[in-house]
């Protein structure tokens, strides 16, 4: 290919959902498109792929117009998504089964595809706000399709979250173009303006605090185990695989690498390894399967964040790619994952080992077990934690995910299955084989292509060693918690949604206030007096 | 280029004009052509405003014209510079949907015995009517016509409330009455004291007269107040809500819409043509103060609210209240920052767009399903899925979602916030639009629903009218995905520190 149309590339990946999107306005294209859902992020993949190793390519028309890139980092997750969405809208029909998928739903599904396509190619901050938003807001119709009371308030929990994140995002962005006003537009030359500026620590702040709301570190989580607990299984699949990481690209696309980053560095280390243990400890009380994953991905994003810490501690601008790496995985994985619930759901007693043994592949694989995918993932990510206290941790949260894996394959083992079969199944069946292909072997792959390592390490006794027994150790304890079976269900789903109780009540005590006070101005009294009130106070206040 | 500057400043007497022959025509046509009357006036006037707006466009200058060729101290000016077109365009476009949406509401009674056919009569004289006195307040520039314009604005907007005669919508009128006269009456008395002063009622020329000190302060702060009343600025709200929910649809959306920007323009232009030079730091803050208890309070009671109708009609009140965060994040720290002006008037036109969509996609749900209970809307999403796209988009718009015009507007007052220093106002900001997102997503959330049985249509809907609500909802995204050019616009022609300021 020759550079010239590798250029397009960035827009070509978005070039299929978005004309899907426009042309849904006819009818006829609406009825279509549930069955081409999957062909939509093809494209992204094909782009990805060329933008790996292509070094970044831009695209722009003219100065503060909409511009697209892809870089490794951004190509990582932007193909793994693709793939995701693709699966998961290839298997929608499987979780369907009695109703057709309705149009809207679909036209939401585009949407939050675009977006999660989107963030991971917008190289202006205006182009990536509006990817935030598509990927952030529309999912709320795909969340809530069960019309219960539960969902209604996880609904409006997550637009709750979404709209607060989105606001702290402007108000940063805001102050990162006024702090370099000849920066124009684009986000690396606004990052690099923000890292010699003396006053960004309010800007840095607010970024770490909308983007960490997104990747649910805690204490921002509690939207994500509600969330993913109502959703249908392929909606949850896709978002904690794909949508998630619109934390994450904004992380590594906002934050300074160059140095100067150390205490904030820090404070990601510390806010992130909390997350990682918080959400394996929260999660083996959990009961429900889906839960369980949810809590796995508090904890996973929760490494994430550490990982990134180390990074701005070290100034080490690698660290980047290596997150994209091993959160690359993880799309495919908890997408994996997902689908292994939704399996189990519609698989016969007998033939449940065909579910949960690649399932426990994928799982513990997340942990780091040998030669899979995720051992990969955690072999690219090593050198970041040093020798110190942080790689102690870091062993300890692989056991610590090794613990809660195990757990959530002894509750999938236990699941309910539905008595009617799906007729669409095979679909299932086929998107989850491809991605469980894709879990163990694409890291391989891109290890090599990326030189995050290389296979003589992976293949070294010692590194086999260190990376298994954090694993047999969870395992084991897993086992034997499940013995006693005393935890389950002692932490609600959304442990420390009650901490918001005080903030319900005030609202009412406000709104009922603020009646109060509309009722006392609109007395005619009243409302002559702040006519005179009025102009009096504004009159002082210009003498003053 | 003299040639072409009074080219177009003949237009600015066209666009008074026109819609002044309209009411006429319509007196002499009567009820049974009223509509299509207006409508082709509407039509003319679009493009008069589209003249009006291509030469300030052209020539980056103010057009202006002296009526009889008597220059200010004598005569009258009309100018309109780029921030009065702008309006002008805003309120063209506005007006014009309002016509196209109104038809079946106003219909001339076919049947014989039944005569009575006040409505389809006033609502159609009542619209050239608005429009006619809003150019006016857009293009005058001295206080005394400006006055005129006022109370123009108000005897159009009176009425309107009151068209179905009903006594609740009465008791509203009368109340937006009152407190129309008395705003008239405080701006009068601060317009009479500036003539007694400086012997001139020209803005311009009072800007080169007056000296700051108690004398004028206590003059614009009576002026300002009696405006503010007109706007329906906290705490001197309480007007609004029966008012625009009381009303038509198509009235409310021209309420809503327009006819409380009016003064808000005449605030506009007091305090950044008249005083410009004079900044007054904590006045500003007051007023910023009273645009912020407008947010919140109209926020939370937006949330409380069991109507549709009322929840957009308090949604306004809140939405008004950003207008007014412009004069202390233009003043507030002695430094002049022109962000702060475009961000204000282009919340201005995007409120404009959103309400006047919201208010006719509410219109539209009343009649086709009986009622606007909000807690009864679950499933409208299947049955209305054209009125509830476009109220979706005004709503982004109103909470200020990228890519709105609404976003724009929030961006750019955030910026003047950041680059001034006032973070307080930037946080005022956020937390509006949180609870825009509360209110809006109130209505939203349940239309979406699925797996609702939806309400049953007593009323098929007119696919004509859902297609003018939906423009205008898109007009409202247009602004936030093409922001340049009225942000341009909104700056040409200004007369002073704006364009000193600006790089």
């Amino acid at each position: 290919m020759t550079l010239e149309v590798l250029q397009w590339m960035p827009l070509i990946a978005l070039v299929l959902p978005v004309s899907a999107l426009l042309a849904s306005c006819s009818v006829r294209v609406r009825r279509v498109l549930p069955h081409v859902l999957w062909l939509l992020p093809w494209p992204a993949v094909v782009a990805a792929i060329a933008g790996l190793n292509a070094g970044p390519l831009v695209i722009s028309w003219l100065p503060n117009q909409p511009m697209f890139s892809i870089d490794p980092q951004g190509a990582l997750l932007l193909g793994t998504s693709a793939l995701l969405w693709s699966l998961a809208g290839f298997s929608l029909p499987a979780f369907f089964p009695t109703q057709p998928l309705g149009s809207r739903f679909c036209v939401f599904w585009v949407l939050t595809m675009i977006g999660s396509l989107g963030v991971f190619l917008a190289a202006d901050i205006f182009s990536f706000l509006i990817c935030y938003v598509l990927v952030s807001l529309p999912a709320y119709v795909l969340i809530v399709q069960e019309n219960s009371q539960a969902t209604k308030k996880v609904g409006t929990i997550y637009l709750g979250f979404a709209l607060v994140g989105e606001g702290i995002l402007i108000m940063a962005f805001v102050l990162l173009t006024t702090q370099a006003p000849e920066a124009g537009l684009r986000i690396s030359e606004l990052v690099a303006a923000m890292s010699q500026n003396p006053g960004n620590q309010l800007t840095i702040a607010l970024l770490v605090l909308g983007f960490g709301m997104k990747m649910a570190l805690v204490p921002l989580h509690v939207w994500m185990p509600l969330t993913y607990t109502a959703a249908p299984i392929p909606v949850a699949a896709v978002l904690s695989g794909a949508a998630v990481k619109a934390g994450l690209i904004g992380l590594l696309r906002f934050l300074p690498w160059e140095g100067g980053m150390e205490d904030w560095g820090s404070l990601l280390v510390g806010v992130g390894f909390v997350g990682a243990f918080f959400g394996v400890i929260v999660g083996v009380t959990q009961s429900n399967p889906k839960t369980i994953l949810a809590y796995s991905s508090v904890s996973q994003m929760g490494f994430l964040a550490a990982l990134i810490g180390m990074g701005l501690i070290n100034s080490m601008m690698g660290v980047a790619v290596m997150a994209a790496f091993y959160a690359a995985h993880h799309v495919l994985l908890k997408g994996g994952l997902f689908f292994a619930v939704g399996l189990a759901g519609i698989t016969k007693k007998y033939r449940m080992t065909l579910v949960l043994l690649p399932a426990g592949l994928l799982g513990l694989g997340l942990a780091g077990l040998p030669l899979t995918g995720g051992f990969i993932a955690k072999l690219a990510v090593k050198a970041p934690f040093g020798d110190g206290w942080p790689a102690v941790l870091a062993t300890l949260s692989s056991a610590g995910t090794a613990l809660l894996m195990t757990h959530f394959l002894i509750r999938l083992a236990k699941a309910e299955v539905s008595p009617n079969t799906s007729p669409k199944a095979s679909r299932l069946q086929i998107s989850w084989i491809l991605l469980v292909l894709a879990c163990v072997f694409a890291p391989w792959i891109l290890l090599v292509q990326l030189g995050l390592g290389s296979l003589g390490e992976a293949f070294d006794v010692a590194t086999i060693w260190k990376s298994l027994w954090p694993v047999v150790v969870g395992g084991a304890i897993a086992l034997g918690l499940a013995r006693r079976g005393r935890l389950l269900d002692t932490i609600p789903c959304g442990d420390i949604l009650g901490l918001f109780n005080p903030l319900t009540k005030l609202a009412s005590v406000l709104g009922r206030g603020s009646e109060r006070t509309d009722w006392f101005l609109r007395q005619w009294p009243m409302a002559c007096l702040s006519f005179l009130l009025l102009v009096v106070i504004l009159t002082i206040a210009a003498c003053w | 280029m003299f040639a072409s500057l009074t080219d177009s400043g003949v237009l600015l007497v066209f666009a008074l004009v026109l819609p002044v022959s309209g009411m006429l025509l319509a007196l002499l046509t009567g009820g049974r052509h009223a509509r299509t009357v207006t409508l082709l006036i509407l039509l003319a006037n679009v493009v008069v405003v589209g003249g009006i707006v291509g030469g300030i466009w052209q020539t980056g200058q103010a057009v202006n014209y002296h009526l009889g060729g008597w220059s200010p101290p004598l005569g009258i000016e009309l100018r309109a510079d780029g921030l009065s077109g702008a309006m002008m365009a805003v309120t063209a476009l506005v007006s014009l949907a309002a016509g196209l949406y109104a038809p079946p509401s106003f219909r001339f009674p076919k049947s014989q015995e039944n005569r009575e056919s006040r409505m389809s009569f006033v609502f159609w004289y009542l619209l050239s009517a608005t429009v006619a006195a809003m150019n006016l307040v857009f293009l005058a520039q001295d206080l005394f016509t400006l006055y005129v314009a006022l109370e123009l604005v108000a005897f159009a907007g009176v009425p309107m409330v009151a068209l179905s005669g009903s006594a609740n919508t009465l008791l509203a009128a009368l109340r937006y009455l009152i407190f129309a006269l008395i705003g008239s009456i405080f701006y009068l008395l601060g317009a009479v004291l500036l003539y007694g002063l400086h012997g001139t009622l020209d803005i311009s020329l009072l800007a080169g007269l007056v000296e700051p000190g108690p004398s004028l302060w206590l003059i614009l702060a009576f002026m300002t107040v009696g405006l503010a009343a007109k706007t329906a600025l906290f705490p001197l709200h309480i007007w609004l809500p029966p008012a625009h929910a009381g009303a038509p649809p198509a009235a409310s959306a021209l309420l809503s819409a327009l006819v409380v920007k009016a003064s808000f323009f005449l605030v506009i232009r007091l305090w950044f043509d008249l005083v410009p030079g004079l900044p007054a730091p904590s006045a500003s803050q007051v007023l910023g103060a009273m645009g912020a208890g407008a947010i919140l309070f109209g926020g939370v009671l937006a949330l409380r609210q069991a109507r549709l109708k009322l929840l957009i009609a308090y949604s306004t009140i809140a939405q008004l209240g950003y207008l007014f965060l412009a004069f202390p994040l233009a003043f507030g720290m002695g430094v002049e920052t022109d962000g702060a002006l475009t961000g204000g008037m282009f919340q201005a036109m995007a409120h404009a767009f959103a309400k006047a969509s919201m208010f006719m996609a509410a219109g539209l749900i009343a009649e086709a399903i009986g009622h606007d209970r909000i807690a009864d809307l679950g499933g409208l999403g299947r049955v209305l899925p054209v009125t509830c796209l476009a109220f979706g988009i005004a709503a982004l718009s109103l909470i200020g979602v990228p890519p709105t015009g609404g976003f724009v507007a929030k961006w750019l007052l955030l910026e003047a916030a950041a680059i001034s220093g006032q973070w307080w106002w930037a946080v005022l900001l956020i937390l509006g639009g949180f609870l825009a997102g509360g209110y809006m997503f109130r209505v939203i959330m349940p239309a979406l629903a699925r797996d609702v049985t939806p309400p049953t249509l007593i009323a098929p809907v007119s696919r004509f009218r859902e297609a003018v609500v939906l423009a205008l909802a898109l007009a409202a995204l247009a602004l936030g995905l093409f922001p340049e050019a009225p942000t341009e616009l909104l700056a040409l022609g200004r007369p002073q520190s704006l364009e000193i300021l600006s790089p």
